[in-house]
C-alpha cells in the first residue's frame, strides 16, 4: 500500500478577498506499516491535509495517488468511495459521533454500508472490538452508558471495522488522563504491529510523538517544513519554537547537559534512552 | 486566616436512570471532601478521569450544590439563593473547549457580556473590558472576530471575560487540553501572572504535570476523595503512589526516579530539567 501526495495545494475561498492558502505544494509518500506523527501549530494546515487524504476535500492543485490510482480523477467518482474505506479518519472527541442504540450496531454501521453479508459484518465487529480491547459482553450495552475512555474505543472500533489500510487519528488522547493516554497509545502501536496498517497521529504533545512514532511531518503555514525521523526533526529546536511548537523535554535536558560538557548523543529524545545514556556515563549497573 | 474557599464535608451524588427514565440508584462522585483554600493561593487538582475533580470544581461557583456538607466562597454558602450571583461573580469558571464559551461575534463584546449582565454602569464596563483584555495581552484583538483567533487566544479571551467581572477566584477545568504548545504556554503565563500580580486565587484542573508543578499546592483526587495534598515537590516525589493512582509526574521527576533505581544518587524531588542538570553536574564532580 502507498499513498503519494504530489504537489498538493488547497485554497479556501479562492478568488475572494478572504482567499487563504491552507496547503501549498505539499508532497510526501506513506507506506504500509509506517507510524507517522503529524505536528504543527493551530491553523498550520494539518486538518486540511488529513481531509484531502481521504477525499473529504479536493485539492485546488496537485494529486493524491492511492496505490498509483488518482483518487480525485473526475472520471472515476468510485475512487473516492473506495478511498474513504481505505483511509480511516478518527476525528477529535470521536465519542461525540456515537449514535446507535447498542455498541454492536454502532461498530457495525460502517461495514453495514459496504454491502457485506451479516456473517462478514459480525466477523469485522469481532475483529475490531478485539483490537481495541473491548469484550463481547459490551455488544448489547448502550454506548452512552460507557466511560469516556470506553466510548472512545468504541468509536475507534467503528472506524477499524471498515478494515482501513491507513488510520489517521486527530488528537486521540485529548482529555484522557495519563493512564488512559498510555493505554490508548500502546494499543495504537500494537495495531500497527498486528495489521501492518499505516498510522498517522496528529498531536500537540511532542513527548507523545517522540515516544511512539518513527517519522514526523511538520506543517507550518500550509507548507511541509520537515519530513524526517523524530531525532532529526527535534534537532531543529529553534525553528520549531518559532513555529509555535516545541521539542520533547528530554531533548531540552540533552541540550542543557551538552552545554555542561556531558557526552549525550543529540538523538536522545525518549526517557528510556536518556536513562540508558546517563547510566552508561556514570557506569552504574542494571536497575535494582 | 481568611479563606477564599471552604469545603466542609462536601459530598455529591449523581442519580442513575434506566432507559425508561426511572431513577435506579445513586453514584457518589464527591465523598466528604474537606478543602480550605487561602486567598491568593494557586491550587492544582489532579486525578484520573472520573475521580471527581470536575464535579468538585463545579461546586465552587454553585453550578452544583452539595448533596451533603457545605461549600463556602468568601464565607458565603452556595446553598444560600440570595448569594448565588455574588458567588458567581467572585468565582469564575473557564472550561476545556474554547469554542463552547464564546458567544459574541467581536472580542470586546464577548468580554463585556459578563459585566453587562451584572448590571455594571457603562463606563465601568468599558473600563473592566479594557483592563481584562490588557491583563491577558489581547488588546490589539479587541475588534477581531473570535473565530479567527487561535485556541490559546480564545482561552485568554474567556479569561478576560471573567476578569471583567472582578473575580477573586478563577477555576479552570483543563483549559489547555485542546491547545498547541504555544497556546499552552500563553495560557499558563496568563494564569501565573494573574495569580502573582493580581492576587487572584486559582483552582486549576489539569492532566499536564508540568503545569501542576507551577502551583503552590497540589491536591490529588481518587474515588471522590482527596488522597494526597502538598507542595508539588512533596506530591511528585512520591512517584510510585502517583503511578498507582493512574497519574504521571513531571519528566524530570520520573527520570530521577529511574536513575535512583540504578543507584545514582540524584535528589528524588527534582521537578525541572534545569534542576536535573544541576544534580547531574553535582554527581559528576563528585561533591
Amino acid at each position: 500500500m502507498s499513498i503519494e501526495v504530489r504537489h498538493v495545494s488547497y485554497i479556501y475561498e479562492a478568488g475572494t478577498p478572504f482567499e487563504l492558502a491552507a496547503l501549498s505544494d505539499v508532497s510526501f509518500t506513506i507506506n504500509s506499516g509506517e507510524f507517522i506523527g503529524l505536528i504543527g501549530h493551530t491553523g498550520s494546515g494539518k486538518s486540511t491535509l488529513i481531509q484531502t487524504l481521504n477525499a473529504l476535500l479536493t485539492p485546488s492543485e496537485g494529486e493524491v495517488l492511492f496505490n498509483g490510482v488518482n483518487i480525485f480523477d473526475p472520471e472515476q467518482k468510485a475512487n473516492r468511495r473506495m478511498i474513504r474505506q481505505k483511509v480511516g479518519l478518527v476525528f477529535q472527541y470521536p465519542e461525540n459521533q456515537l449514535f446507535e442504540m447498542t455498541v454492536y450496531k454502532d461498530v457495525a454501521f460502517g461495514p453495514s454500508n459496504m454491502k457485506l453479508s451479516d456473517e462478514e459484518i459480525r466477523e469485522r465487529v469481532d475483529w475490531a472490538m478485539d483490537l481495541v480491547g473491548l469484550e463481547k459482553r459490551y455488544y448489547e450495552k448502550s454506548p452512552f452508558d460507557m466511560s469516556g475512555g470506553q466510548k472512545r474505543r468504541v468509536a475507534l472500533a467503528g472506524v477499524l471495522a471498515m478494515r482501513p489500510e491507513v488510520l489517521i487519528l486527530d488528537e486521540p488522547a485529548a482529555g484522557l488522563d495519563p493512564q488512559g493516554r498510555d493505554e490508548l497509545f500502546e494499543r495504537i502501536a500494537s495495531l500497527r504491529d498486528k495489521t501492518g496498517m499505516a498510522i498517522i497521529l496528529v498531536s500537540h504533545s511532542m513527548d507523545d510523538v517522540a515516544q511512539y512514532v518513527d517519522r514526523i511531518l511538520v506543517m507550518d503555514h500550509g507548507k511541509l517544513r520537515y519530513d524526517d525521523t523524530p531525532a532529526a526533526v527535534f534537532r531543529h529546536r529553534k525553528e520549531l519554537e518559532e513555529m509555535g511548537l516545541a521539542v520533547p523535554e528530554i531533548s531540552v535536558l540533552g541540550d542543557l547537559l551538552r552545554e555542561r560538557g556531558f557526552e549525550i548523543p543529540d538523538d536522545v529524545i525518549r526517557i528510556e534512552d536518556m536513562e540508558k545514556s546517563l547510566v552508561d556515563l556514570f557506569g552504574k549497573g542494571e536497575a535494582k | 486566616m481568611e479563606w477564599m474557599l471552604e469545603a466542609n464535608k462536601v459530598s455529591y451524588d449523581y442519580a442513575v436512570f434506566d432507559e425508561n427514565g426511572t431513577e435506579t440508584g445513586k453514584v457518589r462522585a464527591v465523598d466528604r471532601v474537606d478543602l480550605y483554600v487561602r486567598k491568593g493561593e494557586f491550587v492544582a487538582i489532579l486525578g484520573h478521569n472520573g475521580s471527581g475533580k470536575s464535579t468538585l470544581a463545579r461546586h465552587v461557583n454553585a453550578l452544583f450544590l452539595p448533596t451533603e456538607g457545605d461549600m463556602l466562597v468568601e464565607g458565603m454558602n452556595t446553598k444560600d439563593d440570595s448569594k448565588i450571583w455574588d458567588i458567581r461573580r467572585k468565582a469564575g469558571m473557564v472550561f476545556q473547549n474554547p469554542d463552547n464559551q464564546i458567544i459574541a461575534s467581536i472580542v470586546e463584546e464577548d468580554v463585556a457580556f459578563g459585566p453587562e449582565n451584572l448590571g455594571f454602569a457603562p463606563p465601568k464596563i468599558v473600563e473592566n473590558v479594557n483592563a481584562g483584555l490588557t491583563s491577558v495581552h489581547m488588546d490589539e484583538y479587541r475588534n477581531a472576530s473570535p473565530n479567527k483567533l487561535s485556541g490559546g487566544q480564545k482561552q485568554r479571551v474567556a479569561v478576560a471575560g471573567i476578569l471583567a467581572m472582578e473575580p477573586d477566584c478563577i477555576i479552570l477545568d483543563e483549559p489547555t487540553a485542546m491547545l498547541d504548545p504555544s497556546g499552552r504556554r500563553e495560557v499558563m503565563e496568563t494564569i501565573s501572572f494573574l495569580n502573582r500580580e493580581k492576587g487572584i486565587t486559582i483552582l486549576y484542573i489539569t492532566h499536564h504535570m508540568d503545569e501542576a508543578a507551577k502551583a503552590d499546592r497540589i491536591i490529588v483526587m481518587d474515588n471522590g476523595q482527596i488522597v494526597m495534598s502538598g507542595t508539588p515537590r512533596e506530591v511528585f516525589s512520591q512517584v510510585d503512589r502517583m503511578k498507582e493512582l493512574g497519574l504521571d509526574v513531571p519528566q524530570a521527576t520520573e527520570l530521577a526516579w529511574r536513575l535512583r533505581k540504578h543507584g545514582l544518587d540524584v535528589r528524588p524531588d527534582v521537578m525541572t530539567m534545569e534542576e536535573m542538570t544541576e544534580e547531574l553536574c553535582r554527581l559528576k564532580s563528585g561533591t
